[in-house]
């Protein structure tokens, strides 16, 4: 049975990404694990916000024996389906250290115009997490299609 | 050329740009929604400074956490820096020891710039 730490779904702003972090954080306590929790659900909220239409979708938090599992749900415009398999595709076979290096050939590109297109989060989140990033999409008769991603985070 | 203090929010680090005592602080967390657009002024007094400057410059830097996109400009501000250090560019990375992922993130900024004077302190 999987405990629920956070559940929101609806508009997100900027304000509620910062009480969600401060509350995971103070149910949590300060470790190197919940440093990560809290960047995964940061860089997660924010590409909510970027890729989706309205600023809205769902966020939810939970933990189980093994550790937790953080997952995103929103609508994207369909034409951004491509980009996102490919961005996370790119990064879901590499080791640790591939990431790092990825990671930072990612952030040389572009001077002081980064288009926030998760791009570099996903390496970011990938980083930090235990297992490959998972997604899946469903095209909605409205030419949208909704967007799911889940990482896993292993520790307790 | 005026010094510039923008106070921190809870998304947002303190900053203080002095250019009298050739003094660039940036202290705590940054992850806001459009980074550019926050750091734009910033930016801008710093690409000033660094024209007019005479002195070395030191940038003291304290921050707790960085969102990727925040970690993408603090690498274009050392990029810049970089671009600059003839006339002397220290960068002083503070972390906290329980924050080994801070730890972390200014050891891999110092890898990418060698040219420039860069020290981990512990708090």
């Amino acid at each position: 049975m999987r405990q629920t730490l956070l559940y929101y779904n609806g508009a997100f702003t900027q304000d509620l990404v910062v009480t969600f972090s401060e509350v995971l954080s103070q149910k949590l306590g300060n470790s190197k694990l919940v440093y990560s929790l809290v960047d995964i659900f940061i860089e997660m909220s924010q590409n909510l916000m970027h890729y989706s239409k309205d600023k809205s979708g769902s966020i939810v938090v939970t933990k189980g024996e093994d550790g937790y599992l953080i997952e995103s749900c929103n609508t994207i415009n369909s034409t951004q389906k491509e980009r996102i398999i490919s961005r996370i595709d790119a990064i879901k076979p590499m080791s640790r250290d591939e990431l790092k290096l990825y990671y930072k050939e990612c952030r040389k590109y572009g001077k002081f115009t980064h288009l926030q297109g998760g791009g570099l989060g996903f390496v970011q989140i990938q980083r930090h997490a235990s297992a490959p990033l998972e997604y899946s999409f469903e095209d909605l008769s409205s030419g949208e299609t909704i967007f799911k991603l889940t990482t896993t985070l292993q520790g307790a | 050329m005026q010094d510039l203090i923008i106070e921190a929010t809870k998304y947002t680090p303190h900053i203080e740009l002095l250019s009298s005592r050739d003094l660039l602080i940036f202290r705590g967390k940054s992850y806001p929604e459009n980074t550019f657009d926050f750091y734009a002024k910033a930016l801008e007094w710093i690409e000033e400074y660094l024209a007019k400057r005479q002195n070395p410059a030191t940038l003291d830097l304290d921050l707790a956490y960085l969102n990727s996109s925040s970690s993408k400009l603090f690498f274009d501000l050392f990029d810049l820096l970089e671009s600059h250090s003839d006339k002397g560019v220290k960068v002083n990375w503070y972390y906290d020891e329980e924050n080994e992922s801070a730890l972390e993130s200014g050891e891999e900024f110092m890898e990418d710039f060698t040219k420039l004077e860069f020290k981990l302190i512990k708090k």
